[in-house]
């Protein structure tokens, strides 16, 4: 929670800050030229300052996008590292290495401030040796270790299935008492979470598939107001504006995609610790309350940038929407996560948790009601993805040279498929957009990869304990499994066809065979999940209540 | 007794929160980095296919591209004959010569811009701040031309390339703009001087005649077959 707490915050303050942050940055670098090996000519240094200042910026990003993900990913998987990792000498080490996983994040702060102190290339090889390698290795290994659990466990099961006498059953396995699990959160919270991650998957698929249709919706009401937007006249100058604003468009879309599936798992992961660890009622209540509503309106803030910007221009509709809603959602999802920190600290310096008696003995009862875990091949599956998935980021920054000279090979090896001239500077530029691309769709597999392994999780625990119809929770945990295990590959092929089919081609294969029928089913998935979460709210009538 | 101090912090928090008087911005999205334009590209992959050797590509290149669906549209006032010479000395792979027509196409594009930016220096029913956006933008552009023929523009005439070069650096400053990577933040934060666009239209003007003055020149002396005087053969 901590790490969720510190990870939203600095995107929050890497926002507001970012005039500053960028002013301190150019600062330092100048202030230490040796280091950076500034040569006193503008020309020169203006694009060695500009890349030091924007690398100090990346770090700071990814410590806002693994601090989140990663707390996540430390949440559920100790979650599960309690519940099947069996002996305890076993379970305590997969605690450790998945407790020295959380500076992971942190190692990105070290990497912005060594960037500075160190220079760019000492800097960020002193990051990645002392934190990153190390931390970044050790959830690797601690979600190997929990992944090679489930499927011991999953093995275990069929031959006890298949056989007269059964294997003895760990007692990691066994039925845990009821103040040893999670609690359930109220229903409504539950389908805020599900909504929320079920629209941003929608947002997310239909901004790739209409992305021409969206780019020419934006221009067309760009070009009614040319004024507004300070269009000249010349079409050179213009079509730079008009990409300018169909970027800003695009990527306030992209962050409602993001942010929408990360705070959806944040509001479900936060109402979890809320029902087991929160023992006042009223806390326990305004805390739910600043988690969802705080929580869900946020991501909505980028939606409504992105479709005021070419009605008001850029700025302005930054501005509104920052007034309007990101500021004040986000401050109370803020607010929610930071106070909640304060009984989950009390109950660390005393080494205890909100006990049974502790809860209140009203008319609800859903504190009471302990969490069943979902399916184990669904478990199986996430762990799985989640290993790859990591492995992959490690890959794409430590294998990058490597992995690019294969992929210039590739292309050269196809210049037909490319239209490579065999002039280089005329085939650079065609070569270094092909690179690029497959590097980006790497990328793309580590993201959806981690996101849609911490959606097959969220979304087993929910299907299994929300949902009444044991058939309606079985297809969803099997879509969840199949379609979340299958999807993220759709990247990984993209990427490595990319330099043999060419840009369109891989993606129109990648598209039609892995992303539109696993994709698909993910989006079924949750949409399904939440259709049945609102219909039994609606005929129960209970939002507080967890009890299935 | 813990119930009490987490409801102080929580109201301490929201004190806190509603004290924030200046609005926070956004989300970033990335930095928005200008790109080559068709034009830019394509005069840049003619130059190379014809440096490489490869006269059929460039001639390829030059024939399906926009340069040449732009000098056919401009083609009364660009200096005459400049497509067929271009596409002869394409053909004839003389490297000097193609360059140097393609420099009298990109200065015949700076000149274009920045007359357009004079021109809007000069209407009235646009505010003083929006024209003298409009002026910059067009600068702006004017300037990514220039920049890709200054190399043969200097070889020619090192004093017209100085005047030029100084010229977009005194028109922006004129403008309150400045010609500077606005990556660069600390110099980008640097208070911009009031503009004066009495100065700015005068010193657009002396780049325009300068403009005209290189593209007569360097037309006689494509045409004489002397670029390669000055601008190397490779």
């Amino acid at each position: 929670m901590l790490l969720l707490a510190l990870g939203a915050t600095g995107g929050a303050l890497m926002s507001a800050l970012q005039p500053q942050i960028r002013q301190y940055a150019t600062e330092r670098v100048f202030a230490a030229r040796a280091v950076h090996s500034l040569s006193g000519s503008r020309a020169y240094d203006a694009d060695v300052v500009a890349e030091i200042v924007f690398t100090v910026e990346a770090g700071l990003s990814f410590f806002h996008t693994h601090g989140e993900g990663m707390g996540l990913i430390l949440l559920f998987a100790s979650t599960l590292v309690a519940s099947l990792a069996w002996p305890p000498k076993l379970r305590a080490g997969l605690h450790w290495l998945l407790g020295f996983s959380a500076l992971f994040p942190v190692g990105y702060l070290a990497y912005s401030a060594l960037v500075l102190l160190c220079g760019r290339d000492r800097g960020i090889a002193l990051a990645e040796r002392v934190l990153l390698i190390p931390s970044g290795s050790s959830a690797i290994l601690a979600l190997a270790g929990l992944a090679g659990v489930a499927g011991l466990l999953l093995v275990n099961g069929r031959v006890r299935r298949g056989r007269a006498r059964p294997l003895p059953i760990p007692a990691a396995t066994r039925v845990a008492p009821p103040e040893h699990c999670w609690r359930r959160p109220p229903r409504i919270v539950v389908l805020t979470a599900a909504l929320l991650i079920a629209l941003a998957e929608l947002g997310g698929a239909a901004m790739g598939r209409f992305k021409p249709e969206i780019d020419a919706f934006t221009s067309a009401r760009v070009r009614e107001r040319p004024e507004l937007h300070g269009l000249v006249g010349s079409l050179d100058v213009d079509a730079e504006i008009l990409e300018e604003i169909r970027v800003k468009a695009d990527g306030g879309l992209r962050l409602f995609h993001l942010h929408g599936e990360g705070v959806g798992l944040m509001i479900f992961a936060g109402a979890l610790v809320v029902a087991t660890c929160v023992s006042a009622s009223w806390l326990r209540r305004a805390l739910y309350a600043g988690l969802t509503v705080g929580g869900f309106l946020f991501p909505f803030g980028y939606v409504m940038w992105s479709a005021l910007t070419p009605f008001h221009g850029v700025e302005a509709a930054r501005r509104i929407a920052a007034l309007s809603v990101l500021v004040p959602s986000g401050a109370l999802f803020l607010l929610a996560l930071w106070v909640l920190l304060f009984p989950l600290g009390r109950a660390l310096l005393t080494r205890r948790r909100a006990t049974v008696e502790e809860m209140p003995a009203g008319p609800v009862p859903e504190a009471m009601l302990s969490m069943r875990r979902p399916v184990m091949v669904l478990v199986a599956a996430a762990l799985v993805l989640l290993v790859l998935a990591e492995a992959a980021g490690g890959v794409m920054t430590q294998a990058k040279v490597d992995l690019d000279r294969w992929r210039r090979a590739q292309v050269e090896a196809w210049p037909i498929v490319h239209g490579l001239s065999g002039v280089r500077p005329i085939d650079g530029p065609v070569i270094d957009t092909v690179l690029s691309r497959a590097d980006f769709a790497l990328r793309l597999f580590h993201l959806h990869g981690e996101g849609v392994a911490l959606v097959m999780v969220a979304g087993g625990i929910i299907a299994s304990n929300f949902i009444s119809s044991r058939l309606v929770a079985g297809v969803v945990q099997t879509m969840l499994a199949v379609g979340g295990f299958l999807y993220p590959f759709g990247y990984l092929a993209w990427s490595l066809m990319m330099p043999v089919l060419g840009l369109r081609a891989a993606r129109e294969v990648a598209e039609v065979f892995v992303w539109a029928p696993f994709g698909g089913a993910v989006v079924a998935a949750m949409s399904l999940t939440v259709l049945v979460l609102a219909g039994e709210l609606l005929l129960r009538g209970d939002a507080w209540s967890g009890d299935p | 007794m813990v119930g009490r101090s987490v409801k102080r912090v929580l109201l301490a928090a929201l004190v806190a929160l509603a004290g924030m008087s200046t609005p926070a911005t956004a989300h970033h999205v990335g930095a928005f980095i200008p790109k080559d334009d068709d034009i830019t590209r394509n005069v840049k992959e003619i130059k190379f296919a014809v440096q490489a050797g490869r006269p059929e590509l460039a001639v390829k290149l030059f024939d399906d591209g926009i340069v040449h669906a732009t000098m056919e549209k401009e083609e009364k006032r660009l200096p005459r004959g400049l497509e067929d010479r271009l596409r002869g000395a394409l053909r004839r792979q003389d490297v000097p010569g193609a360059e140097l027509r393609l420099a009298i196409f990109l200065a015949f594009l700076t000149r274009e811009r920045l007359l357009d930016a004079g021109t809007r220096l000069h209407r009235p029913d646009l505010t003083p701040e929006r024209r003298q956006e409009q002026a910059r933008r067009l600068i702006n552009a004017a300037w990514r031309y220039y920049n890709l023929g200054d190399f043969a523009i200097s070889a020619q005439d090192a004093r017209m390339a100085v005047d030029v070069r100084m010229g977009f650096e005194d028109a922006q400053t004129y403008l309150g703009g400045m010609m500077i990577d606005p990556m660069w933040a600390g110099a980008a934060a640097a208070k911009p001087n009031p503009p004066d666009e009495g100065k700015a239209t005068a010193v657009i003007d002396g780049m325009v005649r300068v403009l005209a003055r290189f593209m007569v020149m360097a037309a006689r002396t494509a045409d004489a077959g002397d670029a390669g005087r000055f601008l190397p053969r490779r």
